[in-house]
């Protein structure tokens, strides 16, 4: 069948359904991946000690009030409640991957931060290390894992081994500071039974702000 | 999902092989369709035939609604898509000549290879005119590279400099190619006195 010299039937068909696939088009929404980090950079990241963050470097910008670092406890809701480290909000490893209704990840705004960086820390250092990984994988570079954990932080700070009467200088500033850091926080043998706090609850999925217009 | 080879799913070795055979595809592809003709090539510029305009078209809206889409669900991210940076002077000098190449010539550097491999003399002839040209720039270099690097505009998308998004401006895209198929059959029909068998 001929419409006119030069259109027959099904050019018209075709043209309706390419026309349909535009408006399909023209109305979803432009998607933008995540970028993953590949495997093999993940691996040199893996391999390098960058990634920590030392009990003493975190205890000093706590009681410096520093507010470049943001803690996260990644232990279980429970855990954070006995006990967490002053300031620190609780996204428990088990919630990393939570998406809002808009498919965004909830914690995102958290984890990608522009200017602070976070200090990640469970009670060893094993799901710390997860956390960071996987933030990594999502291309947030701005966290750290807490060298040691809690049980590294109670070791040195709360329960800190004696001095040797022939130790050095360095020791001896050392044992100071972590003399001084275990009468900041309250001192002596804390047990998770003393020391209890309000949760400090994460505002859940803070957008993070466009940058609009621009040339 | 995709791009394959930059997410490490196929090896760079695997990349020439699967290369190899998508090549011969769009060779066998191109010869069917009737490419390896230069008076099809040439009858775009005089009018009479329109094929490899709509062919041609056909396949930029195919694969942008299809990389569009994909990238929708995800089977590829178009972010890491190569994309060609743009020079902007260097492209329209470059544009002309290679539309002089194709009008004089009757093929572009794709389908001549397409017509060499069926035996066609003019396309032979061809490649070895695309090989000295080759030759030639590679000599007087040093002499255009100011102009080559002129107009350089980086990796831009055309639907971001217009500021809209891409769906839009594939809409468009589509509009206007369906308007370019039904003027090329009317062409066509107009100047079908010049065709000559």
């Amino acid at each position: 069948m001929k419409i006119n010299e030069h259109i027959k039937a099904k050019h018209i068909y075709i043209s309706l359904i390419v026309f349909a696939l535009g408006v399909l088009v023209a109305v979803l929404p432009d998607k933008k991946h995540k970028n993953e980090l590949p495997p093999d950079k993940l691996v040199l990241k893996l391999t390098g000690d960058s990634r920590f963050i030392t009990a003493e470097q975190l205890a000093q910008a706590i009681i410096d009030k520093d507010i470049k670092y943001q803690i996260i406890d990644v232990r279980t809701p429970e855990a954070y409640a006995k006990y967490s480290l002053p300031g620190a909000i609780n996204i428990p490893l088990d919630n990393l991957l939570n998406k809002t209704k808009s498919g965004d990840y909830e914690w995102e705004a958290y984890l990608n931060p522009d200017v602070s960086a976070n200090v990640l820390y469970s009670n060893g250092e094993i799901h710390a290390n997860q956390f960071w990984v996987l933030c990594q994988r999502f291309g947030y570079t701005n966290n750290y894992v807490l060298k040691g954990g809690l049980n590294n932080w109670f070791d040195i700070f709360m329960n800190p081994k004696s001095l040797s009467p022939n130790a050095s200088d360095d020791e001896k500033a050392n044992y100071e500071f972590r003399n001084g850091v275990r009468s900041y926080f309250g001192g002596g043998q804390q047990t998770s039974s003393t020391q209890t706090n309000t949760p400090t609850k994460p505002i859940k999925s803070k957008k993070k702000k466009q940058v609009e217009g621009g040339c | 999902m995709g791009p394959l080879i930059i997410q490490g799913l196929i090896s760079p070795e695997w990349n020439f092989i699967i290369a190899f055979f998508i090549g011969i595809g769009f060779g066998v592809a191109l010869e069917q369709g009737g490419f390896s003709s230069s008076r099809r090539l040439a009858g775009v510029f005089y009018g009479y035939d329109m094929v490899v305009l709509r062919v041609f078209m056909t396949a930029v809206l195919t694969a942008s609604v299809g990389l569009f889409i994909f990238n929708y669900i995800g089977w590829i991210d178009t972010e890491l898509v190569f994309v060609n940076p743009t020079f902007l002077w260097s492209a329209i000098v470059g544009g002309a000549f290679i539309g002089l190449g194709i009008i004089l010539g009757g093929f572009c550097p794709g389908t001549s290879f397409v017509a060499a491999s069926i035996g066609k003399i003019d396309a032979m002839a061809y490649i070895g005119g695309t090989v000295v040209g080759v030759f030639l720039f590679a000599e007087i270099f040093p002499l255009i590279e100011e102009f080559y690097k002129s107009g350089s505009l980086g990796k831009i998308k055309i639907f971001d400099t217009l500021g809209m998004k891409a769906g839009v401006f594939l809409f468009i895209f589509i509009v206007m190619a369906l308007i370019i198929y039904y003027v090329s059959a009317v062409l066509e029909k107009k100047y079908a006195h010049r065709r000559r068998e």
